[in-house]
């Protein structure tokens, strides 16, 4: 199994978007890696940036994977989306017996970091708000 | 009925010596790897990104000067971060052996992180996933004899 980062990917997709409070928040603007050009804020975005594998026995391993899961708008202050940021990190929890999602169990789901960065886009302050969140998952069968 | 014990061989100053060194030896080898790594996974368009990565510490050991040299010459427009040493770091304590490493070109973010219209290129973050796997088990072995 190589390309079991995807079901990571659709367990987030799939935890954010199903959230109400989430989706209502920012109507519906949930992204991956990048929003269309021109999109509204407020919006979320988020991004895998890396990880390792923990081989535990010869046969069953460990994945850790770092992803960049952030509210995005506009303006000097982070009011407007602290919201937002608030409701991405009380959606992603793992329950102590893990979550299954096709072929892997996600075990755990934690902050690492705290995220808050602002900058300026064609003039236009832009403001950031989230975290780096570590996602551990395995094989189901292991 | 008391019972004495006599301690006839002391190697814990051995021991202490021997730690920091080959802590500092393993903070210096994983630092190395990880920006080579960093520069392999560096988006291109001029180089200069992938130039501008230095490694700062242990000690006063830095290419910070021939990074920021060669990242310029190949991108003029870029502006150029001030180096950040291994002192701006909180440890533990005061002998932690501490090394950095980043990039110096002030886009790098961009590329790292992204925009809301532009995906993560993420160069820093996996070379630091993988090497803090090496780390940490390169670290397992530093009480060794």
């Amino acid at each position: 199994m190589t390309a079991d980062l995807s079901r990571v990917d659709q367990w987030l997709w799939n935890t954010l978007h199903n959230d109400a409070a989430l989706t209502t928040l920012v109507s519906g603007r949930i992204y991956v890696d990048e929003a269309a050009e021109g999109a509204a804020v407020p919006m979320v975005v988020y991004a895998y940036l890396g990880g390792a594998d923990r081989l535990l026995t010869l046969r069953s391993r460990l994945t850790s994977a770092l992803y960049l899961i952030r509210a995005i708008g506009e303006g000097e202050g982070y009011d407007s989306i602290e919201s937002v940021a608030d409701r991405i990190d009380a959606v992603l929890m793992v329950p102590d017996t893990g979550t299954i999602i096709r072929d892997i169990r996600i075990t755990s789901c934690q902050r690492e970091q705290p995220h808050q960065r602002k900058d300026a886009a064609f003039g236009i302050p832009t403001i950031y708000l989230g975290g780096f969140y570590r996602i551990k998952y395995q094989p189901a069968d292991q | 009925m008391s019972i004495t014990s006599v301690l006839r061989l002391n190697k814990i100053p051995a021991l202490q010596a021997s730690l920091n060194k080959k802590a500092a030896q393993n903070v210096s080898d994983a630092a190395e790897s990880c920006a080579k790594l960093a520069v392999a996974l560096a988006p291109i368009r001029t180089g200069a990104l992938k130039a501008s990565i230095y490694v700062s510490g242990p000690g006063d050991k830095t290419d910070y000067p021939e990074a920021i040299t060669e990242a310029f010459s190949l991108n003029p427009l870029a502006d150029v971060l001030d180096e950040i040493t291994p002192e701006m770091v909180d440890t533990p304590g005061p002998n932690h052996p501490v090394a950095v490493i980043a990039p110096s070109v002030h886009y790098a973010m961009f590329q790292e992180l992204g925009t809301r219209y532009m995906a993560p290129q993420p160069f820093l973050f996996p070379a630091a996933e993988v090497t803090r796997a090496q780390f940490e088990s390169q670290m397992i072995h530093v009480a060794d004899f």
